[in-house]
């Protein structure tokens, strides 16, 4: 189920990546994940080193003309772009959603908003509703167990559910089960958590109970910003059990050769000064070998 | 608190889809267009109902401030020489500060809804606009009872329940006046629509000569038909009933021939801002149908319960109505108060975009100028680090630029909500000079043309209400309707019995009436059962349809709901309202002649017949016996009504 009724296939275009900022601040692993998981497929991955945050943390704090100068900048980045992915469905749900009703005074922009919305695609839903891949032959190391936590703006804005529990149940060794409350809120909701931060604490706990009473020994969420807020409960509680993305997952069972040797310069060139992002994984700087299953240090 | 959330949430999600998730969504669509289209036409359909309320013996009274609501109660108190009152619930009550203003002038008030009973000896709001008392644990509910009534000692909800109703029956015989709120005002028909499980909502507006109803005038709906949908939405989505014990339509106060029922009805519309809401964009708002389920689905709601709101009305609803009622700057952090999860909107039963409209709200406080300045500083931060340089690189410094804003924003900003003084802008509104100032009696003549003109100046876009026909909401059982409604009313908790004769049902009646020397019900010419009048004089036994003490009851019924195991009754000559009220046992005798589908095949042969159901003045749906579930979520039988309901199914 997508939100806009008629949208463009994706078959056989190029894809550029909206890796959102979080991402490339604090979880460049994931960005780099998606680009195994499209390279694996056969699909031209281009990164648009002019594109910034969409704007939605100043958005749904209240400041639109604010959220306009980052939209007008992602726009910029992305013109010409046939297809946008980007493994997060609350920064896809920004630019489909809130993208073409943020320029009710500027045609020429809402016209551009339009376009950019009618092309973007979260990763799974990419993969599944666009591609019509489930089963990309993928095999994780040893058998798994996990859970998924629905991220509120991609389950309820974007109607995503199924599609990433499809790619990762179709893997061999991984094994799916049901959290309780898979679909409540885990309490970030962005700025609110600083706005409210007694409220998001206790909404946490709830999700940090649920956790700590699945079964499943990793939980698998599509939103780094919620894997952040609970990973960081998760730590300073001591539990053992974290919350990866999902196309993490997908990137570890791809074939050795294919997901093991990507360096951090498809992304920023060597001469690039150094990537705090890497600083984040342990790395020393640029021009080096990024391991991508490497775990962040820090969570937010 | 979050439990009982948890429960009500998924007690509805059952109830709402119980016939598959696309009837459920259709459901939706549809009562979200029956009140959308409603609001689209609000001003004539307030003026269509006026016209019908009146043709159906009501005073109709329009109040632009909550100042005038009370002001108007006060009048029609004192016009009848009102000394107590009792009141069902009503969230306008609350929202124009109603009880104080009567106490002030030495009326003495009590509530009725056992929870809001509670609330008033506690002296404490509600938390919640379904279940009140959702905050309260059994024990500090025994504690009260205790002290403020001199209950023995209990752990038992159901003796707590018992208690509280036998000392709230004395209340309801003696006093001048009730006061209701109101579900739906169905404007072809002039009818007031009331549900509730406890029974007191109908006590409130059949005992006392005065009845007092106060409605928003966002409660409108155009049809009989609109109205059966939106009456049945209304509790699948607040407690995951299909019917509340008590589905009222009330036409009027007592028609010359019926033996009881208010003799005054008065209808008061009251504006107190929604005609404000219903000129700007968030007029979808006022479609609200104040189910609940919103706060149930909310994670913000089940942790922090309903008083952190600060408001009258929480959760994610109050959130958005609480800043357009009294004023975004009297209400802060409410638009804050969400994690924009989305699944307030994903519950309500009417599709209200709750989360797009805290986002409108949050756009509005900036656009007003009501900037929290540390916040303002990280945003512009972030802005003009990360934005505007356009890349990544040059984003993190201006992410380290705000980072050091963020510091800042928790201190100044953190809590908000929790500490929000609760009932602040509420004791304002009171106390405030200007408010209690009572507007004198020409300008409340004014109110009615001041918020039709209002209404009408809206230049707003009409509100998308395209959806199918009505689905049925509890579809039309295939096969045996007499076996289909003996299921459902025993799921119920009533007792039904198929006899096989007449001569079967009256000694059945005999068994169940035991040594009762007095019971009330309908009159004997009312009750077509052959051998009943000669029997109940063998044995010795008067039936007074007047009698409000008699332990049994014995009323016939006129029509039965196969789909929600559901009883009709018309008031009328020799058939009191009060008759299947006011006893511990209440008995009916149902022909099988009588059982049809379901509501909505009730209304349809009432539509092919002219609306005949306006001549009665008052008619109730009961479904199964008075039920409260206030004390603790725990189910008690006899709330306020029949404890017990044994039907009898006659050949």
């Amino acid at each position: 189920m997508t939100s806009l009724p008629e949208r463009l296939s994706p078959q056989g275009q190029p894809v550029a990546l909206f890796v959102t900022c979080i991402i490339d601040l604090i979880y460049p692993q994931m960005g780099l994940a998606v680009v195994d998981v499209l390279e694996h497929i056969g699909i031209p991955v281009d990164f648009p080193q002019a594109q910034t945050c969409c704007g939605q943390p100043a958005f749904n704090s209240g400041y639109q003309a604010e959220a306009r100068t980052a939209a007008r900048q992602f726009l910029r980045a992305f013109d010409g772009a046939a297809v946008i992915v980007c493994p997060s469905g609350s920064c896809a749900a920004m630019v489909r959603h809130e993208y073409p009703r943020l320029f009710p005074d500027e045609p020429e922009w809402a016209a551009r908003a339009e376009r950019a919305a009618s092309r973007t695609w979260e990763f799974s839903e990419y993969l599944v509703d666009g591609l019509g891949l489930v089963d990309l032959q993928l095999r994780l190391p040893a058998p798994r167990t996990f859970a998924f936590h629905d991220a509120c703006h991609g389950l309820r804005l974007l109607g995503l559910r199924q599609a990433a529990r499809a790619l990762i149940a179709h893997m061999e060794n991984a094994t799916l089960v049901e959290m309780t409350e898979s679909d409540v809120c885990c309490g970030f909701g962005g700025l609110f958590s600083l706005k409210m931060p007694e409220v998001s604490s206790a909404m946490l706990q709830t999700k940090l109970n649920h956790i700590n009473a699945t079964p499943a020994e990793v939980i698998l969420t599509g939103d780094a910003s919620c894997l952040a807020q609970m990973n960081g409960g998760l730590a300073r509680q001591g539990h053992p059990k974290r919350v990866r993305h999902w196309v993490e997952v997908l990137a570890e069972g791809l074939p050795k050769d294919k997901y093991d040797g990507h360096s951090i310069e498809q992304f920023h060139p060597a001469g690039t000064p150094g990537y705090p992002g890497c600083r984040a994984g342990g790395c020393r700087g640029a021009g080096h070998a990024h391991r991508p299953h490497q775990a962040p240090r820090r969570a937010l | 608190m979050g439990q009982a959330t948890r429960t009500a949430h998924t007690k509805r999600l059952g109830a709402l889809f119980s016939t598959g998730q696309e009837h459920g969504e259709q459901l939706r669509q549809a009562a979200a267009a029956a009140k959308r289209r409603a609001l689209n036409r609000l001003p004539d359909l307030l003026e269509q109902a006026e016209a019908r309320l009146i043709e159906n013996g009501c005073q109709v009274r329009w109040a632009e401030t909550a100042a005038e609501v009370r002001q108007h109660v006060l009048e029609i108190a004192q016009q009848h020489s009102v000394h107590k009152i009792i009141k069902s619930k009503s969230m306008v009550s609350e929202e124009v500060g109603l009880n104080a203003a009567l106490e002030a002038a030495g009326l003495e008030v009590i509530e009725t809804d056992l929870g809001e009973y509670i609330l008033q000896l506690a002296g404490e709001m509600p938390s919640h606009i379904v279940t009140p008392v959702i905050h309260k644990s059994k024990a500090a509910i025994r504690d009260l009872f205790m002290a403020k009534l001199g209950m023995p000692y209990t752990d038992d909800a159901q003796v707590m329940t018992r208690f509280a109703r036998e000392h709230l029956r004395a209340a309801f015989l003696s006093a001048e006046m009730g006061i209701s709120g109101g579900n739906f005002i169905v404007a072809e028909t002039g009818a007031l629509a009331l549900v509730s499980n406890e029974g007191n909502a109908r006590l409130s507006t059949t005992l006392p000569p005065i009845h007092v109803a106060l409605v928003g005038i966002e409660k409108l709906v155009e049809t009989v038909e609109d109205y059966a949908l939106l009456t049945q939405i209304l509790p699948r989505s607040a407690t995951g009933q299909a019917m509340t014990v008590y589905t009222q339509l009330i036409h009027g106060p007592r028609r010359p021939a019926d033996p009881d029922g208010p003799s005054h009805l008065y209808i008061i519309f009251v504006d107190n801002g929604r005609s404000a809401i219903y000129q700007g964009h968030y007029a979808a708002a006022l479609a609200c149908i104040r189910c609940g389920a919103c706060m149930n689905a909310c994670p913000v709601y089940r942790v922090t319960g309903g008083h952190a709101y600060g408001a009258v009305y929480p959760g994610p609803i109050g959130a958005v109505i609480t800043p357009l009622l009294n004023g975004l700057e009297q209400a802060r952090p409410l638009p804050h108060a969400s994690s924009l999860c989305g699944s307030c909107k994903q519950v309500c039963p009417v599709d209200i975009d709750l989360p797009a409209m805290l986002l409108a709200l949050r756009h509005d406080l900036v656009a007003s100028g009501q900037r929290d300045l540390a916040f303002s500083a990280l945003i512009k931060g972030w802005e003009v680090g990360g934005a505007v340089s356009g890349s990544l690189g040059a984003g993190r410094a201006g992410g380290a630029v705000g980072a050091s804003g963020v510091g800042q924003a928790p201190a100044a900003s953190a809590g908000q909500l929790d500490r929000h003084p609760r009932f602040s802008w509420f004791c304002a509104a009171l106390l405030s000079p200007a408010l209690a100032r009572a507007a004198d009696s020409a300008a409340l003549m004014k109110a009615r043309q001041a918020i039709l003109e209002r209404l009408r100046a809206t230049q707003r876009a009409a509100l998308p209400a395209e959806a199918p026909r009505h689905p049925e909401v509890a579809p039309a059982p295939s096969g045996d309707l007499v076996a289909h409604f003996v299921r459902a009313t025993q799921n119920l908790s009533a007792e039904v019995t198929l006899v096989a004769s007449e001569a079967a049902a009256l000694a059945k009646i005999w068994d169940l009436l035991g040594d009762a020397r007095q019971i009330s019900g309908w009159g004997l010419a009312r009750l077509t059962l052959k051998g009943l009048a000669e029997g109940l004089a063998a044995r010795g036994i008067t039936l007074d349809p007047g009698d409000h003490r008699a332990r049994f009851s014995l009323t016939g019924v006129d029509a039965a709901l196969a789909a929600t195991g559901s009883l009709l009754l018309t008031s009328g000559p020799g058939q009191p309202r009060s008759a299947s009220l006011t006893a511990e046992t209440h008995i009916a005798l149902v022909q099988r002649a009588q059982i049809v589908p379901n509501l909505e095949a009730w209304i349809a042969a009432q539509r092919a017949t002219g609306l005949p159901l306006r001549e009665a003045a008052n008619v109730v749906i009961i479904s199964g016996p008075s039920r409260t579930a206030d004390i603790a979520m725990e189910l008690v039988l006899g709330a306020h009504g029949p404890a017990a309901l044994s039907i009898l199914v006659l050949p």
